[in-house]
């Protein structure tokens, strides 16, 4: 993932503090002796974006075309946006709609099929489970 | 081929299957087929065993054996969700062997054949011995999954039957909770009694609930459910699919990107995703990471509806760079981008695709020029607003631009303009204000540097950066008490700032050398033994003997020479000797104005030959690539050195190793020694045409005019080659070294306007055999030409170019030129006033560039 705003997980428009403490945020969550390849990408997304006058020229010159990753965590976070906006609704706590609800109920039971019918076999699965490194 | 693969997968499918069977022993290949899972064989194994049966106690085995098989291969048909054909094989088995068939599987498999009465009736007849076998409650769960999930059997159950009697709080509590109800869900749930059929799904709708306030006891609770009930299946299932709370958007894309197709769109369902969103993931999970941005800025066009408006203009632009062949798909989807938008990208572009220095400048000018035109905030959100900080940062850029190696002519005049003009915009800028006060300094133009530096000090009294150039810029100017009261203030503010401890043992070491010079040696000695005090042991301290050494050796007093040959010994020991060593007390030397051969001599310290080592090269290499000097000072301090290291670049070096050591010496300008190691380098590593660039740069020490017709077409053939292996940094350097920027490019098809020098204004040295014979040195341009490029700029040299390339005449062009300036195309140019800079006064775009 290319976006330093995305990366940060702040808005476009955050200001220096916001964008600060998403990075002492990310550096609890990514301390460098852990992770020290995703320490790297949030500091170098921190230092691209913690001013206003690195923000314009982030966004004036960067060239760097979105990457995959990218394209599909702006969905996201448009999608997360979309939810906050609707009322008692945030992404986190979404309720599936009963229809989903039923499906996932009925796929559940469905694949309790793939389950062995003798005794034999299911011990034999079980063993070879079991045996797996 | 057919056989073969069908052959590897059975091996995959069955691989504890035995390699080989006996044919002719139903019984071993009924008993191997069954441990591996191979019902099909065993059933037809199982027939034959029983067909083969000679007493009752054989047939029994045989049945028993066969019902197995049968038994497994039902289960496997179901697991292929072939309900019915599942079914027939239980009436097969029961036929066969006479097994009744297993009440749980017969009855699910019939509802999941579309006969629910059938269903009902079965648990009916089965449900006192399943009771009693303690397997009712898991077939009443598992019911239970099938009737929430909208299945018909309800209405041919019993009306006491648990999965009737409960089914109304159930269907209730599935309602409350997807309506996010929590109040009418705490209700509905007392409904449901302790043994209801419905309580595992009460449980785990009640784990989901607290997922986002409790994810821990969620997890718990989810644990809870017995994972061979639907409702724990499911619980399993969505702790892989549940956002945990506050994850970041990084891990969300790696979490949902790992997810098969099934469980992708069951995310997408749990979490309430607009379709849009999922027809991307979906779309995107096709794609692969090795989409290109063809693909990629596709895929963005077909799933706009799934991002944001801004965002996604923004993104497709971002990609429409590296797909130019989609830009009008983009601009009909999105609109033309305003003009100040069009001329960003096309600079970006331009930058891009790797245009000569002049072009991209001229694009960043047209950005600048849009900028002052435009109305940004046309566009949403207007994010270049801030148009002074806007015009600030492309100034900076051109700056950056202007300042890329190895352009010639002038360059370094127009980053110090252009950073000059983004400070007048953007003044509170420390990096830039500390940039523009090293590049005066870099130019020798103290003055212009101190004027920054004391409107800088102005504004940031306390900013240890600006006080640092403050130091750097004393010392430059040989103002060492300065220096040193600078510095000092500067530890005051910033107590463990390094750079300034180095400047200031630079300062004191300097102020010895002045007093060295004057031959105030007391003061001098006064100095350094103060020096010496507060910087302790290391290599300040192998610094301070050397000049102490050096002190005593000019001193010429008695017994000096033997005092100064110890302090040099001590100074080259402590800094490694070898050839470090040596240069180190050679630079002091150079610095004091001796020369470096004789002062090593009177040293009497070890000969450079004794040292032709390659690490002993690798060390020099460290201390040239550390030390901050002149080029002459540092070409001087290495001519005792050079034929050891002529020597040294013959031996056998790496790939990297030359590479380091000659980018060393190219960014200290350290031509003539980069040369050998250039040339073996070029001959050793043949592949590489980075060192052909380095070779044939060195040996004309970067005259591009010097070089003949042959190392040209080597050159050329090198910047083909690095554009095969997508070394672009070499490609560039080839380009820029072969066509400075006023000079057009060397693959130019057609005559350049330069081609044919009109009259005597491009007469220039003769006697080489290159195409840039007739052309003046870039340091050696003759006056006129310089005068001409006063009075039209780059921009008219660049319009004289295009003039020519549409065909009109060089004169002519210059002719209408100058006429356009006032200035009579018959004056001769040599005869105009000095430094008239016509085109600057007329403050027009073309005199805006002024003279690089």
């Amino acid at each position: 993932m290319n976006d330093p705003w995305l990366l940060l997980g702040v808005p476009r428009d955050a200001d220096d503090e916001t964008i600060r403490r998403a990075w002492l945020d990310a550096v609890r969550r990514y301390p460098p002796e852990r992770d020290p390849a995703r320490f790297q990408a949030v500091r170098a997304a921190f230092e691209r974006i913690d001013t206003r006058r690195h923000r314009l020229a982030h966004v004036l010159f960067e060239a760097e075309p979105p990457d995959l990753d990218t394209l599909i965590a702006l969905a996201l976070s448009n999608a997360r946006d979309e939810s906050e906006r609707k009322p008692q609704q945030d992404a986190q706590s979404a309720r599936p709609t009963p229809e989903v609800l039923r499906r996932l109920l009925g796929e559940s039971e469905r694949a309790m099929n793939e389950q062995p019918v003798t005794k034999e076999q299911r011990t034999i699965n079980e063993q070879r489970a079991a045996d797996k490194p | 081929m057919g056989k073969t693969k069908a052959k590897n997968r059975a091996r995959v499918t069955h691989p504890t299957a035995p390699s080989a069977v006996n044919a002719d022993k139903p019984l071993e290949r009924v008993d191997a087929a069954l441990v591996a899972g191979r019902y099909k064989d065993a059933v037809a194994a199982g027939k034959l065993l029983l067909k083969q049966a000679s007493s009752d106690a054989d047939e029994a085995m045989a049945k028993e054996r066969l019902a197995r098989a049968y038994a497994g291969r039902a289960g496997q048909l179901a697991a292929k969700s072939m309900f019915v054909e599942a079914l027939a094989i239980l009436e097969q088995r029961a036929s066969a062997c006479g097994a009744a068939p297993p009440a749980i599987e017969q009855m699910l498999w019939t509802l999941h054949a579309g006969r629910p009465e059938r269903a009902a009736a079965l648990l009916r007849e089965h449900a006192q011995a399943l009771d009693r076998s303690g397997e009712l409650p898991a077939l009443r769960e598992r019911l239970a999954a099938r009737l929430l999930s909208g299945d018909e059997l309800l209405e041919w159950l019993d009306p006491d039957e648990p999965l009737r009697r409960d089914h109304p709080a159930a269907e209730a509590l599935l309602q409350a909770f997807c309506a996010s109800d929590d109040f009418a869900f705490d209700a509905t749930a007392k409904r449901i009694p302790w043994r209801s059929p419905y309580r595992g799904f009460r449980q785990l709708l009640d784990a989901w609930r607290r997922h986002a306030d409790e994810p821990e006891a969620a997890v718990e609770a989810f644990a809870r459910l017995a994972p061979s009930s639907p409702f724990g299946a499911l619980a399993g299932r969505l702790q892989g699919l549940l956002e945990p709370p506050g994850e970041a958007l990084p891990e969300a894309v790696a979490r949902l990107r790992a997810l098969d197709p099934v469980d992708l769109d069951a995310a997408a369902a749990v979490l309430g995703w607009p379709a849009t969103v999922l027809a991307l993931l979906r779309a995107a999970r096709t794609l692969g990471d090795a989409a290109n941005e063809k693909s990629r800025l596709r895929l963005l066009l077909e799933h706009a509806d799934a991002f944001d408006a801004d965002e996604v203009r923004d993104a497709a632009r971002a990609l429409m760079l590296h797909a130019p062949q989609m830009t009008r798909e983009v601009f009909s989807r999105f609109g033309k981008p305003s003009a100040f938008q069009a001329a960003r990208l096309e600079a970006l572009r331009s930058e891009r695709d790797g245009d000569e220095s002049i072009v991209v400048d001229d694009a960043w000018r047209d950005v600048l020029e849009a900028l002052e035109n435009s109305d940004e905030s046309a566009e949403s959100p207007p994010k270049f607003a801030d148009r002074a900080l806007t015009r600030a940062l492309v100034h900076r850029r051109l700056a950056e631009l202007w300042s890329l190696p190895p352009l010639v002519l002038h360059s370094s005049a127009v980053a110090l303009e252009e950073l000059g003009r983004s400070l007048e915009l953007d003044p509170d800028d420390v990096p830039t204000t500390v940039r523009l006060i090293s590049m005066h300094r870099d130019a020798d133009d103290l003055k212009s540097a101190r004027e920054v530096l004391d409107a800088a000090i102005e504004r940031f009294p306390d900013e240890p950066r600006i006080l640092l150039e403050a130091v750097r810029t004393a010392l430059a100017g040989g103002a060492f008490k300065k220096a040193s009261r600078l510095a000092e203030r500067l530890l005051e503010i910033d107590p463990v700032n390094v750079p300034v401890k180095t400047l200031l043992l630079d300062a004191a070491l300097a102020h010895a050398r002045k007093q060295i010079r004057a031959s105030r040696f007391d003061l001098a000695r006064r100095q350094l033994d103060e020096t010496a005090v507060q910087v302790g042991a290391g290599e300040p301290r192998a610094r301070v003997e050397i000049v102490y050494g050096l002190l005593e050796l000019a001193s010429g007093e008695r017994g000096a020479e033997t005092v100064a040959r110890s302090r040099l010994r001590a100074g080259f020991d402590a800094l490694g000797g070898e050839l470090a060593g040596l240069f180190a007390v050679a630079l002091e030397s150079v610095r004091l104005g001796r020369d470096a051969k004789m002062t090593l001599t009177r040293a009497k310290l070890p000969s450079a030959r004794g040292f032709a080592t390659k690490e002993a090269v690798r060390v020099l290499v460290r201390a040239l690539s550390a030390v901050r000097e002149e080029k002459s000072s540092l070409a001087a301090a290495l001519v005792p050195l050079e034929t050891t290291l002529g020597t040294v670049a013959k031996k056998r070096w790496s790939h990297a190793e030359y590479e380091n050591i000659c980018e060393t010496l190219l960014r200290r300008e350290l031509l003539h020694v980069l040369e050998p190691f250039a040339e073996r380098a070029s001959r050793r590593h043949t592949q590489v045409p980075a060192f052909v660039y380095l070779h044939e740069y060195a040996a004309v020490r970067g005259a591009f005019f010097a070089l003949e017709e042959a190392a040209i077409v080597r050159l050329q053939a090198a910047s083909r080659h690095a554009m095969l292996i997508e070394d672009m940094r070499t490609v560039h350097r080839i380009e820029e070294f072969l066509s400075p920027p006023m000079f057009g490019g060397f693959d130019d098809t057609g005559a350049d306007w330069f081609d044919e020098p009109a009259d005597d204004l491009f007469v220039g040295p003769s006697g080489k055999s290159s195409p840039f014979a007739g052309l003046p040195s870039p340091d050696e341009l003759p006056p006129a030409l310089l005068e001409l490029l006063d009075l039209i700029g780059v921009e008219g040299m660049m319009e004289i170019e295009r003039a020519v390339a549409r065909g009109e005449e060089p004169d002519t062009v210059i002719e209408r030129l100058l006429g356009e300036l006032d200035i009579d195309p018959e004056t001769r140019l040599g005869d105009l006033p000095k430094g008239s800079g016509r085109a600057r006064e007329r403050g027009g775009k073309r005199g805006r560039s002024g003279r690089r």
